[in-house]
């Protein structure tokens, strides 16, 4: 073996000299303790809520979809200008026609 | 309060449903069983969460303690059969879970820990090659791994290692040298394909 790399090898090994120990949180007790006396409040969202999430907010993006997509006379309005404006004006023909230019 | 009779005599008491008995052992234990589950999994959320369980079965089952070994031998034992089983729990969950990248299977969380988490005892300038060796030793077999765990890293004697791992010195010693050669042959694969 090249001795570059032997030596890189043994540094590798070696690189846990002098590990430190640590601590556990101080908290860690009393969440053991909750936990025998089953007082445990999760810290953490459940995988039900999760998935739940993710339902919610696929429904929500499928409803979208379907209305932005799947129903699009829906979401049109018939409505043409000419009736904005007469609706506007306060106007109410019977008809779109303003008036009848075959009459008088 | 380390003696092992002191340790006993604790567990004797917690058995009887002794709370302060019961607190008073999870101080003078609390050290090795943490940091044994650091070696394994390498960060401090998971390994809290192994601990949190050995102590569970410490006090639900503290009649399976029998005296045939010492109380730290058998709680040594403990923690590493739940830092595997939380191991093998969690590479399972990654072959099936398609939302891995976003919520923690078993707990639901979002996910935001590094994918490679680093040992908060490495001292800084050998963190580089700590998390490869890590790396390595992640690879190595569940035997191979728990018996250079617990002599390099966590500096017991072989004859404890022996007695943890319900084996002979002689195997423990065997164990060590695989776990050696392996090591070496897959960093020197590491060395070939990253450096130059």
């Amino acid at each position: 073996m090249e001795p570059e790399k032997e030596k890189w090898i043994n540094d590798v090994l070696r690189s846990l000299d002098g590990l430190q120990r640590a601590e556990p949180n101080p908290f860690l007790y009393a969440k053991i303790y909750n936990r025998l006396t089953g007082r445990e409040v999760p810290d953490r969202v459940s995988l039900r809520t999760a998935w739940l999430t993710v339902a919610s907010f696929s429904l929500l993006a499928l409803l979208n979809w379907w209305i932005a997509v799947g129903k699009p006379d829906a979401v049109h309005s018939p409505t043409s200008p000419l009736s904005s404006m007469a609706t506007e004006m306060q106007l109410y023909p019977t008809t779109d026609q303003l008036y009848d230019t075959w009459t008088e | 309060m380390t003696d092992s009779s002191d340790l006993s005599a604790l567990l004797d008491a917690t058995r009887q449903g002794n709370e302060t008995a019961f607190h008073r052992f999870y101080d003078a234990t609390k050290s090795r069983v943490f940091n044994t589950a650091l070696s394994y999994v390498r960060n401090r959320e998971d390994a809290e969460e192994i601990t949190q369980d050995v102590f569970l079965t410490v006090f639900r089952s503290g009649d399976a303690f029998r005296g045939d070994a010492s109380v730290t031998t058998w709680l040594y034992r403990i923690t590493v059969n739940a830092a595997l089983d939380f191991l093998k729990h969690k590479k399972r969950q990654k072959r099936f879970a398609f939302l891995t990248t976003l919520f923690d299977t078993h707990t639901g969380a979002v996910l935001h820990e590094p994918v490679d988490p680093m040992h908060p005892g490495v001292v800084l300038e050998n963190q580089e090659q700590a998390a490869i060796l890590f790396r390595a030793i992640d690879t190595l077999p569940d035997k191979q791994k728990t018996a250079y765990i617990l002599t390099r890293i966590e500096g017991l004697p072989q004859s404890e290692v022996a007695a943890v791992m319900a084996s002979s010195v002689g195997a423990v010693e065997s164990l060590l040298q695989r776990a050696n050669e392996n090591l070496k042959k897959q960093l020197a694969d590491w060395y070939q394909s990253n450096r130059p």
